[in-house]
């Protein structure tokens, strides 16, 4: 697996550029890897959506359904789309130092 | 001469015989498999879309209708005009039935002659002028059917050999040994031609050499018998290493495979065989596999 | 290209180009405007051997010393050895040496192939090139022929060998090439379908990815570690655990109360329930308003269900059935230990094409005894419900063009039909079919695996090679309505085709440039429902 620096230390990511070591992540880690989602710079609205998606995570060691992301934080699809251009998944999830979501999703 | 083209003889028809013994026997031994049906399956009612039983709700609870009768019927079918080949790919159809037909028509045209050999061992003339309506049919039946079969197979078997050469398509998959095989044909085709020819169209001195064969007395041929014998019995010791038992093994797979569609019940015989195949040990060595442990262990 | 040319070491073996593809109808139909494909990063194809068409599948690292490069060519001898023995493939060894045996290639299958004709015609992707190249393998380093020493041993074996058209070289390369092409075919069985001898193209590439998994633990990450082994140990390929299972639930049953304004409770682990449903965790997670409808059909309809929460019981997937039989049977053992647990009636599978396959019918060899437990498809009892009118449906609430996406796993390999038909014939004013359809359909270009292989460009290929048969039927379906005005409908009851379905229309701007939307079935009914006042489909949700 390929190592970068983000947020100034070293982490291990995947192929597509999800990280690898979770714990590793912090702030400055998010705004580096947003820099590579055409998501810089961050503002309220992304910080809301990466931090919903973080403290889920944290909880269920899973992605939340999109729907509940957009119910919770009152965020519409269409705008996320606009503030992470890949997507939820692909672009806040990654941001959010989420692994690559898995099985049939 | 005469022994030779006798032992000959006698082994061609036993190794033939004794080879697709062994190899329907090795097919039908093999183990039961997991299901892996495709649809439609012909049997069963609904074949008419491809629906199956898993349609009905509860569906082990119905009595199934099985039809095997329309199963069998549709593969004959099949086999009379190679339906799959008629309907998407007319030019390669005409080649390949034609040689198919060749392939069929030789099998009974030596079944003509060996029972003519019979009839003439019990005194029943097979000739054109027999007083015996069965003589006299049977000589007329191997008079159309030694021709058209060779015809066939010359014209069939070149037709193949050129689409397959020509059409890059099939030419990327055809080994020498496949056109090889043609050759083969096309040749036996030629001599069998050339004696009916030269026997005055009346194939009596094969029947005569088939006589000999039976009462142990193996008769002499000439030239142009003897190398259609001698073709016709590597023919014969040929065909176990092609794949022309595909007539017989093609009805396995339908049946056997395509359309197994049998349920596993509790207490059944299918049952006990599963449980003795899952007591088996696996010898896979991938990291998540327990090797030297059984199926039922994993 | 020549079949042998798999074992040359040439940088790539085929090049896809964007004019070489099959065309697409309008509004695609100018190749330059369609978008590229994302090519490997030179960094990507140092680290993996790309070499077969410049995608990756798997993935496998380059051979670091010639050691290496021979401990891999003999673990897959070892491997394809271990194919023919029926102490370790009894489960398909009947299958795979008639399809071995008895192909005449013929080439009748070819233009069956989703993959083979949009490719353009890649002789790679021919439905007939993998098994060649598997069995010139086997005639040459596995059977013991008296006329074919190995050359190595200085017989006649190289001349005989040409003869039989066994022409090949194995060497690393040709092993890593063959692994990531058997990735290359979603075992649609299409071809199989059209074979007038009963042969099964499909059933060889599965067979060869099973030797590679089997053998040398290779297969796509998503496949196998986070796939299987992720769904034994956590309990779902998609890292769905219980607690968070149970926290979507409620969640669900807020958001029907939002959408229906009826408070129902999903029955979770309801001992001795007549109907244990099964969903893909997938739906959970991606598209919950399908667990959602399933909900709220079944509550109209006073059916006696449950979901289960119990490890793998409520993930009724089983990537086993696409790459190997090993975990295919762990997984189908415990999924039927969980509706033994509960002491269901009966397992019903909700819409999800492979695990109807593998749960219901690749299964039923692989259950005996008590874990035998009656399973079927829930589409037989949707159509109870919808059509003998256990609920009341208003079709007009579905006034618009709708089609049906036929699931390979459902309806070519199981023949399930007709119950999905007459429910949208019942249902659905304006449903068209697709041509072809039925059992004779395509393949979403997802199956076996591939709708959820996500890494590097696969994804990619999906969208511009395997998937690409099928846009073309869906727009060529709605060409009359094609504006993106008129909203449609693509119905694809079966969790992987939708997942293929989202990422192909996402690819193409389908929603935008066509206004189609996809969906599954039970969404469909609940939309159609007299007493549900709001509409339960949300098309902006794409």
């Amino acid at each position: 697996m390929p190592k970068v620096i983000l947020g100034g230390t070293e982490i291990e990511i995947d192929e597509d550029g999800f990280i690898q070591e979770p714990g590793k992540w912090n702030k400055e880690v998010a705004v580096d890897l947003a820099k590579t989602e055409n998501a810089f710079p961050m503002g309220e609205d992304h910080w809301k959506l990466v931090n919903y998606l973080r403290d889920y995570y944290l909880k269920y060691e899973i992605a939340p359904p999109i729907r509940m992301l957009v119910k919770q934080t009152g965020i519409d699809l269409k705008t996320i789309y606009q503030l992470f251009p890949g997507g939820p998944a692909k672009g806040a999830c990654k941001i959010a130092g989420l692994p690559k979501p898995t099985g049939c999703v | 001469m005469n022994i030779f083209l006798a032992l000959l003889t006698y082994f061609a028809y036993i190794f033939i015989i004794v080879m697709y013994t062994i190899k329907i026997v090795k097919y039908l031994r093999l183990p039961v498999h997991l299901r892996w049906d495709l649809y439609p399956v012909i049997h069963e009612e609904k074949y008419r879309y491809g629906g199956s039983y898993f349609e009905g709700l509860n569906w082990w609870t119905g009595a199934r209708q099985k039809s095997f009768w329309r199963a069998l019927r549709y593969l004959m079918r099949d086999y009379l005009y190679l339906e799959s080949y008629l309907k998407k790919n007319f030019s390669y159809w005409l080649v390949l039935y034609t040689s198919h037909i060749s392939f069929v028509l030789l099998i009974i045209f030596q079944i003509l002659i060996i029972v003519g050999a019979l009839l003439s061992l019990n005194d029943i003339e097979v000739s054109r002028t027999s007083p015996n309506i069965s003589g006299y049919f049977l000589y007329r039946f191997t008079q159309f059917t030694g021709p058209a079969c060779f015809i066939a197979g010359i014209a069939g078997n070149s037709g193949l050999l050129i689409t397959r050469f020509a059409n890059s398509d099939l030419r990327l998959y055809t080994s020498s040994f496949m056109y090889f095989g043609y050759v083969f044909h096309i040749v036996l085709s030629l001599s069998g031609l050339i004696f009916w020819l030269y026997d005055g169209y009346s194939f009596l001195q094969y029947r005569e050499f088939w006589k000999g064969l039976f009462i142990l007395n193996p008769v002499s041929a000439n030239t142009v018998l003897t190398c259609f014998i001698i073709l016709i019995n590597l023919h014969l010791i040929y065909l176990p290493f092609t794949r022309a038992i595909h007539y017989i093994t093609r009805l396995f797979a339908f049946f056997l495979i395509r359309w197994d569609d049998e349920p596993n019940v509790r207490g059944s015989m299918l049952e006990k065989k599963l449980i003795k195949l899952f007591d088996q040990k696996v010898s896979w060595s991938a990291p998540h596999i327990q090797t030297g442990k059984k199926w039922n262990e994993q | 290209m020549k079949i042998e040319d798999i074992s040359k070491k040439t940088d790539q073996l085929i090049r896809i180009e964007q004019s070489d593809l099959m065309p697409l109808p309008y509004p695609y139909d100018n190749p330059e405007k369609n978008p590229p494909m994302k090519m490997l990063t030179q960094e990507q194809r140092d680290r993996y051997e790309a070499s077969l068409d410049g995608v990756l599948a798997i993935g496998i690292p380059k051979p670091q010393s010639a050691a290496e490069e021979k401990t891999f060519i003999d673990k897959f001898l070892s491997g394809l050895a271990k194919l023919f023995t029926k102490e370790n493939n009894w489960t398909f060894l009947q299958p795979l040496m008639h399809s071995l045996e008895y192909c005449v290639k013929c080439q009748l299958c070819n233009d069956s192939c989703p993959a083979y004709i949009a490719s353009g015609k890649k002789e790679i992707y021919r439905p007939t090139f993998r098994p060649e190249v598997l069995r010139r393998i086997i005639n040459k380093y596995l059977k013991k022929s008296p006329l074919s020493p190995p050359p190595s041993q200085g017989g006649p074996g190289g001349l005989w060998l040409k003869f039989t058209g066994s022409d090949i070289d194995l060497n690393w390369i040709t092993v890593a090439r063959l692994a990531e092409l058997a990735y290359r075919c979603t075992l649609c069985r299409k071809c199989a379908q059209v074979c007038p001898l009963g042969v099964d193209n499909g059933l060889i590439t599965h067979e060869i990815r099973k030797l590679f998994s089997q053998e040398l633990g290779i297969a796509p990450k998503e496949l196998h570690e986070q796939g299987t082994i992720q769904q034994l140990k956590v309990g779902s390929s998609t890292g769905l655990s219980p607690k968070a299972l149970s926290n979507i639930i409620s969640f669900m049953e807020d958001d029907i109360e939002e959408k229906t304004g009826k408070r129902i409770k999903i029955p979770v682990d309801k001992k001795g329930a007549e109907i244990l449903l099964m969903h893909n965790a997938g739906e959970f997670i991606s598209w919950p308003e399908n667990p959602e409808a399933f909900a709220i059909i079944f509550d109209a309809a006073g059916i006696d269900w449950t979901l289960s929460s119990e490890l793998v019981g409520y993930d009724a997937v089983n990537y086993g059935v696409w790459y190997d039989d090993i975990q295919l049977a762990r997984i189908a053992i415990a999924h039927a230990e969980t509706a033994k647990k509960l002491k269901v009636k009966k397992i019903s599978v909700g819409e999800c094409g492979h695990s109807h396959k593998a749960m219901i019918v690749v299964a039923d060899r692989v259950l005996t005894g008590d874990l035998n437990i009656p399973r079927e498809s829930a589409l037989p009892l949707l159509e109870d419900l919808v059509c003998n009118e256990r609920i009341k449906i208003d079709p007009n609430k579905n006034n618009f063009p709708v089609t049906l996406h036929d699931p390979c796993n459902m309806v070519r390999l199981m023949g399930i039909v007709e119950p999905q038909r007459k429910i949208l014939r019942k249902i659905c004013p304006q449903f068209i079919e697709m041509e072809p359809h039925g059992v004779e359909n395509y393949c979403c270009g997802g199956g076996s695996g591939f709708a959820i292989m996500q890494s590097m460009n696969f994804p990619d290929w999906r969208s511009v090679i395997s998937g690409r048969v099928k846009l073309k039927q869906i727009l060529e379906t709605f060409h009359d309505t094609i504006s993106p005005e008129i909203k449609k409908y693509v119905c694809a009851p079966c969790s992987n085709c939708k997942g293929q379905i989202r990422e192909l229309f996402n690819y193409y701007n389908v929603w935008e440039e066509c206004g189609i939307f996809y969906g599954g079935l039970v969404e469909l009914i609940v939309n159609a429902m007299v007493d549900i006042e709001k509409p339960f489909i949300d098309w902006e949700w794409h």
